[in-house]
């Protein structure tokens, strides 16, 4: 015979085994799905309440309309949400070995520089027609508290995604609720350092007016300020790594550009008009405003920056629904 | 109506010479990429209630990916995946614990990450530390944990609520004999009350013991699909002839 005739006997002896295979398989299905329908009976009940209808893998999360699905997370997520902030605040604070007094401390100690570098040094004459030793101080601090917010979001939005990889990468959760509660804890920060602030104005005789209690309605634009530039960047670093360099020289560039520690007034012609377009100037000046002028904040100008808030959180939710297929994969 | 549905899942990793074009890509222009590599290809298949499959496939077959994708830790590029019901998941021998953290916090962290409330979590905290007999060391931090007691924190945390879909990559792997024999009996008594099994595991034994069904992957594409005997038997040939020294 040729050599081709054990090849088909291997071919037929191949194709029995096939057929007994599937025939196997075709008896195991048919015990398997008897079973299942006599354990279906029993565990119906159970069943029902538990599907809460289909996943899809393909068209991530759930898909109702996409200004909700926050609110669903944080709710779905609570407990999640609440132990991640507790935990982030408690770590904040016994980071160093007398955290909570570094908190106030170093804050207090950025305020004295910048004092003695403008007044002492640089000659003093930075607020007009205040004779108030401890305006310039007042002034400076209510400043500093929101940039600090606004900073702190936006440096700890940066890194949101890519120091929680580990979970991202093990955990199927919506991936808001990460900055959802880095935002949370950074705003509780900072309603602390406003505390702290209260109470030492009340020290040396300022104490706010009822005024103050704009502040939530000032915190709204650096909030979403901060929150959708950190949230963009956030997404960004995970593909440039650079980032991380680039940005805070970015944020030294944007602090000197806005009037934190100078008056605007103090500015030359082509710098005094171009810097209104800042979105930060409008904010700075009112939580000086209710911190240290005891008067209602300007509010057309917190809506320009609310406005201009607004358009960074349309970006950042349109690059997080872009990139939300690529980012794990990139982490 | 069953619990998985895998169809025409694919699943490509793409590079670009410059993520400036992954970005770009992102509002509508349409760079080539420049590498692209086929994780997985055109899969298919099913997976009925109290069921337990059994991945198998050489390093790099896809068998992690295809898990990722069930687990929704990664999307497909091409195809869908539909899951009714709770799946619970066993990544790559970890769930992101975090070092800084102990044992009673991670497993708080990630139950909540399941999307369960405080009163669920903590009714579910007693069967955690008895499950995996961390003693003491329960209160502990994380950076302590040998691997072992990591992975036996994890089997603990995933196995606290039966979901309707449990997937387990290699975790049974570790650990000793006690501790997989435990698992093994956990993850029996979930079958048994309906939870549908998806294990990869390169050991045949396991495979052959726990599943009802094998499926065979390799470079992303769907080799096998049956009895564990049957696919096992497919795979040892398989190795044969791409390693004839084996055979010796």
């Amino acid at each position: 015979m040729s050599g081709e005739s054990p090849k088909t006997q291997m071919e037929i002896h191949q194709a029995n085994q096939a057929n007994d295979d599937a025939l196997l398989l075709r008896n195991a299905l048919e015990r398997i799905q008897l079973l299942e329908q006599q354990l279906q009976q029993q565990h119906i009940s159970e069943k029902a309440s538990e599907i809460q209808g289909v996943i899809s893998r393909s068209k991530p999360p759930p898909e109702p309309p996409a200004f909700l699905v926050p609110l669903q997370s944080i709710w779905k997520y609570r407990y999640f949400i609440r132990n991640w902030v507790y935990r982030d605040l408690l770590s904040r604070a016994v980071r160093s070995q007398h955290g909570l007094i570094w908190m106030i401390l170093s804050p207090l100690a950025m305020t004295a520089v910048y004092v003695f570098a403008f007044s002492s040094i640089l000659g003093g004459r930075v607020v007009n027609g205040e004779n108030n030793s401890f305006v310039y101080p007042l002034y400076i601090t209510s400043g500093l508290i929101a940039w600090n917010l606004f900073a702190d979001l936006l440096t700890r939005g940066m890194g949101v995604f890519a120091e929680n990889s580990t979970l991202m990468k093990k955990i199927s959760f919506p991936r808001i609720i990460l900055p959802i509660s880095m935002s949370l804890s950074a705003l509780i920060t900072s309603l602390v350092a406003c505390a702290v602030t209260i109470f030492l104005f009340a020290l040396v005789g300022q104490f706010p007016s009822v005024h103050i209690l704009w502040l939530p309605v000032i915190i709204l634009p650096v909030a979403s300020l901060a929150i959708g530039i950190g949230t963009i960047l956030g997404t960004f670093v995970v593909f440039f790594r650079d980032l991380v360099r680039i940005v805070p020289i970015l944020l030294q560039v944007v602090f000197w550009l806005t009037p934190i520690v100078y008056t605007i007034d103090s500015l030359k012609s082509p710098m005094k008009e171009l810097i209104v377009y800042n979105p930060m100037v409008p904010v700075i000046a009112s939580y000086r405003d209710v911190f240290v002028y005891h008067k209602s904040p300007e509010f057309l100008g917190l809506l320009f920056s609310l406005l201009i808030g607004l358009v960074f959180q349309i970006i950042s939710t349109f690059i997080f629904f872009k990139s939300r297929k690529e980012i794990v994969d990139a982490l | 109506m069953n619990p998985v549905r895998v169809s025409h899942v694919s699943k490509t990793y793409t590079k670009y010479d410059t993520e400036l074009k992954r970005v770009a890509n992102w509002f509508g222009a349409s760079f080539a990429a420049k590498q692209e590599f086929h994780a997985l290809t055109d899969i298919s298949f099913e997976i009925q209630p109290r069921q337990t499959i059994g991945l198998l496939g050489r390093n790099g077959a896809g068998k992690s990916t295809l898990l990722k994708i069930i687990a929704g830790t990664t999307y497909p590029t091409a195809g869908e995946v539909e899951i009714r019901g709770t799946v619970a998941a066993i990544l790559e021998l970890a769930l992101g614990f975090h070092p800084d953290y102990n044992g009673i916090e991670n497993a708080q962290n990630a139950l909540s990450l399941r999307g369960f409330t405080r009163r669920e979590v903590e009714a579910m905290m007693p069967y955690v530390e008895d499950f995996a007999e961390l003693g003491k060391h329960f209160k502990e931090d994380l950076r302590t944990y040998s691997s072992g007691m990591s992975s036996r924190l994890a089997f603990a945390v995933v196995t606290a609520v039966r979901p309707d879909v449990l997937i387990v990559d290699e975790a049974l792997s570790v650990g000793d004999a006690y501790f997989a024999k435990k698992s093994y009996a956990r993850i029996r008594e979930f079958r048994d009350l309906g939870t549908s099994l998806v294990i990869a595991s390169h050991g045949m034994p396991v495979i052959e013991e726990l599943c009802d069904r094998a499926i065979l992957l390799d470079q992303g594409r769907l080799l096998a699909d049956g009895t564990p005997v049957s696919v096992a038997k497919e795979y040892a040939d398989f190795i044969r002839i791409q390693n004839p020294y084996t055979a010796l």
